[in-house]
């Protein structure tokens, strides 16, 4: 029993002084099916059980809800169920591990409860084949029933039910593990932190999701009760603290800035879920010191408008998740002793961001700006009266249009030679308009020859390379420079 | 650092931009070369200073810096980074940067090519070509800039791309079609250069004619992009919808069509140069009108387009050039009227005017189609709709008498066909194009594919094959006539003749390639009048009937990754006893952009596609599915094809080009 305390202690991740503002309840939103659904069990409504005959003698109370609640008024203490009603509920314990299919001697517990108010409790023993059954049972829909077996130290609840209309059976089935002590192979798969800003946009909500990972068949126990011990610490400034499902809610106790789980840690997934709020929502420290593996540590951030600072977790890599956008820190895994922490700060802004590149860009802007404006500027800084400063005249625009005349009328004669070739032509429009462009060609010539001989270029006119006065050839690609280009 | 310093960059351009025009005008005037070669130099450094800020843009996006709004407005982190820098242009902003950019490198390559032989039309392209950046450079420093910074909070992921959009067509299409309205600039810069020097021949068009080309190629290319995108990303099936963002990028495309047709005219005959001008000046009018229809908002909502300004912005500058345009047109009105006429109405010259005023007449059923909406909603309160019906009415007709034309105009002699010369050049073609459709009508009869008489589509699509043989018997007899008499004057083989052909007279021959790719463009479109379509309900191990094949349900199966989830329904595909093979359809969910896609499986032949959409699949494995047979759609990519490799072999130089004379 020590060794196995000392076992349960391992899951203590760490310790701090916090302080509750209000005890836990139910967690709002959460479906709060406790841990026994896990196992399997369900209801199986309808079918018949073996009926157990009615207590002789004795008055039955009342049938009606209103009878029974005048009946537990003033009374604090539950009783034994009213059996004043035609329902039944069967119960069968099965243990599927140790190939035993049925258990005999355990006692079942149910309990009936109105308006949120315990009507009654009854217990029974299974038999030889691992079933129990309880008769009279009132029917009506507002009564809600919950069974519930212990199996050596390990509580096994079914989920609440309540008898639909027009059915008077219905059957429970257990399906319970042998317990051993902790830690056994159980590891903790991973841990999820979620961060949202509250509505009241004052602080943020934090959300944790243990996911501790039993692989044996068997529930884990330990401790002098039998129990598994685990604490989870809490920023200094949490408040509203609420469990959620996943374990039994009646396990958790606080005290000594430690919230405390003591139960059984049942084969498969086991979760724990809690949330609470932290106020202001940014500047705070999230601390863990774990002294078990954990595989995964993640801090989802709802809220653009925060981010996680952390030397362990690295990320901040955007999550899209059914619709909804996360920003996501992980890491691990995690060694036994290793301290996973995180601060949770202000977003930076896009205004900041672009401060400190301001700054930086002026000088890239003025440097471009100065080096284009020499270039530009350096043609303007020439002297006037440079070679390069020749200007286009009329008679230079006049040799170019007999240039271009010329051309034209040199690819018309040969456009025309093809379209002979290719019968596009009469012979004697062909000679006629042959005659016509070639003429032309001519005259176009003779009027360019009759032109007062050109300066000498000031620029090649096949590459545009400046030239010297008195060039006869290019220099950069050769081409023979004569005069009028 | 980048947003600031990029929006520094773009302010530098600016002034750039205005020193480069008023330096300009400076050296035309005063005949100073000092302040015309400052000017050229300013021209080159506005360039790079562009390409340093859309390469600041672009490493935003590849960085996911989201502390700028338009990498947060159209990237995330899970973006793959192919698409991701395709985000430049994924939005208004970065698109206007795109088109500065590409003016600016446009610009600096026709300055540098041409800053020596047209000297003094140099300085007024400078200053064309500088107001058209400066407007924007404006729009995106004052209006709708891409480097503004997301206000308050730095969100931790972009918004993401629209998945229709991550697609290898659609990540090129953008880029291609602003390279072809881009590229219209620079021709109706130089010919405003023209108009202002009182250069009206046609050296203005001699320099401009590879780089007109060039923007028509990439037009046709950005078109036909788009085109492919919609038939197999938005998945109804079709490829062309005559959707007002589609028909923006048509206008220009027909405009310079018949400009790049008539200029050969103004070349070889010194006339045609009112039409040149003004279609010169049309084209570039249009490809403006077309960015500006595909950013404003305004063939969507008027509404919408009046709560922008940039509307507005545009239609202001719209004015602007074309009333700079009208004072010069009409001032040198006289110069440009032609010495020369047309001398005959069966003539090439004849025809090209024939092929203009015909290019023209779907250009105006476009404009009515494409702007009558929206007007007629403003101006009445009810909007009266163009759809699909009326520009099939009226543009098919008018595509066949083009596509004839297309098959006339090589084969007809400059000046005038005489009879013996129609007879010689268009009977064969006649008679094989005749023999040939008779075929064709008759296989169609006997298989119950065609009906001349219910059907007036099916009557369209046999004109259209006609033509459309016709135009390749005489392209057909066009080159065999080179080749022969090339043969005749250097020997060589039949095969080695042809080729030589392009080699000799890049541009003739290449036009001819042009020519067929429309001719299966057309064949392609014909196609769509033997449609057909049906809708199944399948279980799992069903099989349906559609047309000719048999689908069988192979299974289903859900898909993962990290950018979307999705389910994929598997259909194997038969005819006969023939397995054709299994294709997946499916549905996917993009979770960045929040988004479902329909991912359509295609079947292509050059005979039909078997075209496969799911419509939905149920938990229980039920599917809906559509099936269309789409004969012929192969036609349409092969002669884009054709088209495209037609264009770049008329882009080759000339012998005479290769000895340096022209």
């Amino acid at each position: 029993m020590t060794g196995a305390w000392k076992s349960s202690t391992v899951w203590v991740l760490c310790f701090l002084t916090w302080t509750f503002v209000e005890p836990a309840h139910g967690f709002p939103g959460m479906k709060t099916a406790d841990r026994g659904s896990g196992s399997g069990a369900g209801t199986k409504a309808g079918q018949p059980g073996t009926l157990v005959e009615p207590p002789p003698g004795g008055t039955p109370p009342p049938a009606t809800v209103a009878g029974i609640e005048a009946l537990l008024a003033g009374s604090g203490t539950p009783r034994p169920l009213p059996e004043s009603g035609p329902g039944v509920i069967s119960v069968r314990v099965t243990d599927d591990v140790s190939e035993h299919p049925v258990l005999g001697g355990l006692d079942v517990i149910l309990t009936a409860v109105l308006s949120g108010k315990v009507i009654g409790q009854e217990q029974a023993e299974t038999d030889s084949e691992g079933r129990c059954a309880f008769r009279n049972l009132i029917t009506e829909s507002s009564v809600v029933y919950t069974a519930t077996v212990i199996y050596q130290g390990v509580r096994y609840t079914h989920p609440s039910l309540t008898f639909p209309t027009d059915t008077t059976e219905a059957d429970l089935e257990f399906q319970v593990y042998p317990s051993g002590p902790a830690p056994g192979k159980a590891s903790i798969r991973g841990v999820h932190v979620i961060l949202e800003t509250l509505d009241t946009g004052k602080g943020v909500q934090v959300t944790e999701m243990l996911f501790i990972d039993n692989p044996e068949k068997r529930a884990l126990v330990g401790g002098p009760e039998g129990i598994v011990t685990f604490a989870l610490e809490l920023p200094k400034t949490a408040s509203h603290l609420e469990v959620g499902q996943g374990l039994q809610r009646d396990q958790i106790s606080v005290g000594d800035g430690t919230l405390y789980y003591g139960g059984p840690l049942y084969p498969g997934d086991n979760k724990v879920l809690l949330s609470y709020h932290v106020t202001p929502a940014v500047g705070w420290t999230f601390q863990r010191r774990v002294s078990f593996p954990v595989e995964m540590f993640d801090v989802f951030v709802k809220e653009s408008a925060l981010r996680v600072v952390s030397q362990v977790l690295k990320g901040g890599e955007p999550l899209n998740m059914r619709g909804a956008d996360f920003l996501r820190y992980h890491g691990g895994p995690f060694d036994p002793g290793s301290l996973i922490s995180f601060r949770v700060d202000p977003a930076p802004t896009a205004m900041a961001a672009a401060g400190s590149g301001r700054t930086s860009a002026v000088p890239v802007a003025v440097m471009a700006a100065l080096f284009a404006s020499i270039f530009v500027a350096l043609p303007i800084l020439r002297p006037a009266s440079s070679t390069g400063a020749k200007s286009d005249t009329a008679l230079d625009a006049e040799r170019r249009s007999l240039e271009s005349e010329r051309d034209r009328h040199l690819l018309a004669v040969s456009e025309i030679d093809m379209d002979f070739q290719d019968d596009k032509l009469g012979e004697d429009d062909y000679h006629r308009l042959r005659k016509r462009h070639k003429q032309a060609a001519m005259e176009a010539m003779r009027k360019l020859d009759s032109l007062p001989a050109a300066d000498h270029p000031n620029f090649c006119t096949r590459c545009g390379k400046r030239l010297e006065p008195g060039d006869q050839f290019c220099a950069r690609c050769g081409a023979r420079i004569t005069a009028g280009g | 650092m980048n947003a600031q310093l990029g929006y520094y960059l773009l302010w530098f351009a600016l002034i750039l931009s205005v020193y480069a025009g008023v330096a300009a005008i400076s050296g035309s005037v005063t005949r100073d070369s000092r302040y015309h070669d400052s000017a050229i130099r300013a021209v080159y450094a506005t360039f790079l200073v562009l390409v340093g800020a859309a390469g600041i843009l672009v490493y935003a996006f590849l960085a996911d810096d989201f502390s700028i709004e338009y990498v947060a407005d159209h990237s995330s982190r899970v973006l793959p980074r192919f698409y991701a820098a395709t985000g430049l242009w994924a939005g208004m902003e970065g698109s206007l940067t795109l088109w500065s950019l590409i003016l600016a490198g446009l610009t600096a390559f026709a300055v540098y090519r041409n800053r020596v032989r047209a000297r003094e039309l140099i300085p007024w392209v400078i200053v064309t070509l500088s107001v058209v950046q400066v407007f924007f450079l404006l729009l995106q420093i004052f209006v709708a800039g891409p480097f503004e910074r997301v206000s308050g909070l730095l969100p931790t992921d972009g918004r993401g791309m629209n998945p229709q959009l991550q697609n290898p067509g659609m990540a090129f299409h953008p880029p291609t079609l602003y390279i072809g309205y881009v590229g219209c600039a620079v021709p109706f810069a130089f010919g405003m250069a023209a108009l202002v020097t009182n250069r009206l021949d046609d050296l203005w068009l001699r320099l401009t004619r590879r780089l007109t080309l060039l923007a028509w190629l990439f037009l046709s290319i950005g078109i036909m992009l788009g085109a492919w995108w919609a038939y197999v990303e938005l998945g109804w099936g079709g490829y062309w919808a005559w959707d007002p963002v589609e028909n923006a990028s048509l206008l220009p495309w027909l405009t310079a069509t018949a400009f790049l047709h008539s200029a050969m005219v103004q070349e070889r005959r010194n006339m045609f140069k009112i039409w040149n001008m003004l279609l010169v000046f049309l084209t570039f009018f249009l490809s403006i009108l077309g960015t500006f229809l595909t950013r404003s908002g305004f063939v969507q909502s008027v509404h919408s387009f009046a709560a922008s300004s940039i509307g507005w912005y545009f239609i202001g500058f719209m004015v602007l050039i074309l009333v700079a345009f009208l004072v010069l047109f009409l001032g040198r009105l006289p110069g440009l009227r032609s010495a020369g006429q047309i001398e005959a109405v069966l003539s090439k010259e004849a025809s090209f005017v024939y092929n203009n005023w015909l290019l023209i007449a779907v250009l105006v059923v476009m404009l009515v189609g494409t702007f009558g909406e929206p007007i007629s909603r403003a101006l009445t309160g009810v909007a009266t709709t163009f759809r699909g019906p009326y520009f099939n009415t009226l543009n098919i007709p008018l595509g066949i008498l083009i596509l004839v034309l297309t098959g006339i105009c090589p084969a007809i002699a400059w000046r005038r066909a005489t009879p013996a010369n129609l007879k010689r050049n268009f009977v064969i073609p006649l008679v094989i194009s005749t023999a040939f459709t008779a075929a064709v009508v008759i296989t169609g009869y006997a298989l119950g594919e065609v009906d001349l008489v219910a059907s007036p589509a099916h009557r369209y699509a046999v004109l259209t094959f006609w033509s459309g043989a016709f135009v390749a018997v005489v392209v057909g007899i066009e080159f065999h006539k080179g080749a022969r008499a090339r043969r005749r004057s250097k020997g060589g083989s039949y095969p080695g003749a042809l080729l030589s052909l392009f080699r000799l007279n890049s541009r003739r021959y290449g036009g001819y390639l042009v020519h067929l790719g429309v001719v299966c463009m057309f064949v392609g479109f014909a196609g769509n009048a033997f449609n057909s379509e049906s809708q199944h309900v399948m279980k799992p191990g069903e099989t349906v009937e559609a047309g000719r094949y048999s689908l069988t349900y192979a299974g289903k199966r859900d898909i993962s990754r990290s950018t979307f989830a999705g389910i994929e329904l598997n259909l194997r595909v038969s005819r006969g006893d023939r397995n054709l093979g299994t294709y997946g359809l499916q549905r996917r969910f993009y979770y960045r952009e929040d988004q479902t896609t329909t991912e359509v499986a295609i079947r292509s032949t050059l005979l039909e596609d078997l075209y496969l959409i799911l419509i939905s699949l149920e938990e229980d494995g039920t599917a809906i599915i559509k099936a269309r047979v789409n004969p012929l759609v192969s036609w349409v990519w092969l002669g884009s094809g054709l088209l495209v490799l037609g264009t770049l072999v008329a882009l080759g130089t000339t012998p005479a080009e290769r000895r340096g004379r022209a």
